[in-house]
């Protein structure tokens, strides 16, 4: 009872607040003028292709912005606001708080999302010619669970809002330019193939390659990322490669959340 | 009544599988110079050879299979053979035609073998309108659809190739017209090897690892092929290497992993091709600077150019991704149009760098060098970038199912937040 008093309260505040309506009217407008203007103005054609990739980057840059700085702003004002020592007076455990969060965070992103979505289907079905692909649909179901579970982690460690917005967006930067910018210029002066083992680490160790990586798989299209990752691309392709991605696809969820329950453990000792 | 039925079974088998009263090689013997063999209908079994100038004409149903490995019909040290409307098959090759001079194959379908037809020391040959259909597994076990070695006077047109190793492979070959082919689902689709005075008019290329490799070949000249999805590892739409003296015009190039790769090649122009959604629609490595492609149209690929140092000369064309303006209105950007970004020249340096295309990271950084590569004054610079094309595009339809989910959706989730809000 007390249980989903809480999500309800906390989806409430997410719902209300100023800044996730910005979120989701500025999400749903670039979202839908990228993928309209580019599958109206380019032919028609299966594979990736500018507005694939398009399509990609702008759910790459922004929903893990969005979810990072909101969802950990959300959980560090709990601990700045004395909110999650008031709760903790109430007859909820620590897992229940956490889970509580994702999942209110998870079903505000959904929202969010099904809004855009809702407006390219329309728009599209109007214009005609304009699809919505199903993996897409796929790909922003994974990264809202797993940025929602990341962004509760970011809050935890940050314990103040404003630590927490400039956590997500360092935290934010290194997944979507650092890492791949440290990859290159490490590029220039190794051999190729130590590149390219560093590059299926980086896979592994980044949410956002993992997710642009799960996109080329599931959608037959591994030939994309060349060459010289024909053996691990073969591998994802398989079943036991399926099986793989998602238990990786689940650590990425389970591991932010359990090492909050331990963060905020810490927190309780102090 | 079980046993009718497989009686007749039998009898229908036996019936279109030999033909009791005719014996190919008999005839071919007995026919003289400049006559016709009619092979009539039936499944006929042996290594048939052909040393004299006849036709051998078959019918609807005329089926020459191959015994054991050799061919099943070999044609030699002879002069104008015309085969027609006949069905071939076996284990190896379909024909083999060694030193002839005149020889014309029409109307044939070859199916289940290794290689379909293979020509060697040949003069005045014409291949029309043949189909071949090669064996499944890997294109290694494969061979070629048609294959010409050290021959003259070719002409390769009208046929359907498809799941061979090369559609069409030629080798030492001078002046040959390969013209409104298909192939599909091959390793290559042409292959030209050391030849010289070729023509590669109206083909359509279309999922093949390669559409056409071109290698060690002076003067040829493509015009108005299809080269479509070819994107596989190593997957390009035309590969040039080491060719002097080519001409691309008029072609449709899309959706290929890379459109047209120049490699060690001299004196090449590309000129009026629609590229059209490849990853990078052309890429040049030690080409010589006479290399030019002009008045093309490049429209929605992720990388237009990338080369090596040397870079090739970009004159004319159309880029979507264009963002000058044309104040004089002459039909032509006032500032440059500059290709070259630092991503599409690692990419040229080191394959691994692949990995990365159109992520976020090379994307941000394609813009910035946009702007910093505004300086460039040499290379993959287009200092006359045309403005506009003409574009005949399908017109969409509506799609009311499609809307209405949309509608509902949108109105439904916002319905749900107002709620999620008052409550």
């Amino acid at each position: 009872m007390m249980y989903s008093m809480l999500i309800k309260l906390e989806l409430k505040q997410m719902l209300r607040s100023r800044w996730m309506q910005l979120v989701g009217i500025l999400f749903t407008f670039v979202f839908t003028a990228i993928i309209v203007i580019q599958q109206m103005a380019l032919p028609d054609v299966e594979g990736f292709t500018r507005q694939t990739a398009s399509f990609l980057n702008v759910l790459l840059f922004l929903l893990p912005l969005f979810i990072l700085t909101i969802g950990s702003m959300s959980v560090a004002g709990d601990v700045e606001s004395g909110w999650f020592s008031l709760l903790k007076t109430y007859p909820m455990t620590r897992t229940q708080y956490i889970a509580g969060k994702y999942i209110a965070t998870v079903l505000a992103f959904l929202l969010v999302v099904v809004v855009a979505f809702g407006v390219i289907l329309a728009l599209g079905g109007f214009l005609g010619g304009v699809r919505l692909p199903f993996i897409f649909i796929v790909l922003t179901l994974l990264c809202i669970f797993i940025f929602a579970s990341l962004a509760i982690a970011v809050g935890a460690f940050a314990k103040t809002r404003l630590f927490a917005l400039s956590l997500s967006l360092v935290l934010w930067s290194v997944f979507l330019l650092l890492i791949s910018y440290a990859l290159m210029a490490i590029g220039t002066v190794v051999a190729g193939h130590i590149l390219q083992k560093l590059t299926i680490v980086a896979i592994h160790i980044n949410p956002v390659e993992w997710l642009r990586f799960g996109y080329f798989i599931f959608t037959d299209q591994a030939s994309v990322l060349g060459p010289a990752f024909f053996k691990v691309t073969q591998f994802y392709s398989s079943p036991l490669g399926y099986v793989v991605y998602l238990a990786v696809t689940l650590l990425w969820i389970v591991c932010p959340l359990a090492y909050t329950s331990s963060l905020l453990k810490k927190g309780d000792r102090r | 009544m079980k046993k009718i039925g497989f009686a007749l079974l039998f009898f229908l088998f036996m019936s279109q599988t030999v033909h009791a009263d005719f014996d190919v090689q008999e005839a071919i013997n007995a026919a003289n110079p400049g006559e016709v063999v009619h092979i009539p209908a039936g499944r006929y079994q042996g290594n048939f050879i052909v040393t004299k100038p006849i036709t051998l004409q078959g019918e609807e149903g005329t089926e020459l299979i191959s015994k054991r490995d050799n061919p099943a019909l070999r044609i030699e040290n002879t002069a104008n053979v015309t085969v027609e409307n006949i069905t071939l098959s076996g284990k190896n090759q379909a024909i083999v035609a060694s030193t002839v001079d005149g020889l014309e194959l029409r109307k044939l379908k070859i199916k289940d073998v290794h290689t379909g037809v293979h020509i060697q020391h040949a003069k005045n040959v014409r291949i029309q309108d043949i189909n071949v259909t090669g064996i499944e597994g890997h294109y290694s076990k494969k061979g070629n659809g048609v294959a010409v070695f050290k021959s003259e006077d070719i002409t390769v047109e009208g046929n359907t190739i498809e799941q061979v190793q090369d559609g069409i492979y030629i080798e030492e070959v001078k002046h040959i017209v390969v013209q409104h082919n298909k192939v599909t689902s091959s390793r290559y689709g042409t292959h030209f090897m050391y030849t010289s005075d070729a023509e590669v008019l109206f083909n359509t290329y279309d999922q093949n690892v390669t559409g056409l490799m071109v290698m060690m070949t002076t003067e040829i000249f493509f015009e108005n092929n299809r080269v479509t999805n070819n994107v596989d590892f190593n997957g390009y739409g035309m590969l040039l290497y080491d060719v002097q003296q080519a001409k691309i015009k008029h072609n449709t190039i899309k959706n290929n992993r890379t459109g047209i790769a120049m490699q060690k090649s001299a004196n090449i122009r590309i000129e009026t091709n629609d590229f059209q959604m490849n990853q990078t629609a052309i890429e040049g490595t030690k080409v010589s600077d006479d290399t030019v492609a002009s008045s093309n149209n490049f429209t929605g690929n992720i990388l237009t150019a990338r080369s090596d140092k040397q870079g090739f000369q970009l004159v004319n064309n159309y880029y979507d991704d264009y963002s000058g303006i044309d104040l004089k209105d002459n039909g032509i950007g006032d500032v440059p149009y500059v290709a070259v970004s630092s991503f599409g020249q690692w990419m040229v340096r080191q394959p691994v760098y692949q990995y990365f295309v159109a992520s976020p990271s090379v994307i941000l950084l394609t813009s910035l060098d946009q702007q910093i590569n505004k300086i460039e004054k040499n290379m993959l610079v287009d200092n006359t970038p045309k403005l506009a094309i003409t574009h005949v595009k399908e017109k969409n339809r509506m799609n009311v199912v499609q809307m209405l989910v949309g509608l509902f959706l949108t109105l439904s989730s916002l319905w749900l937040w107002k709620r999620g809000i008052t409550e």
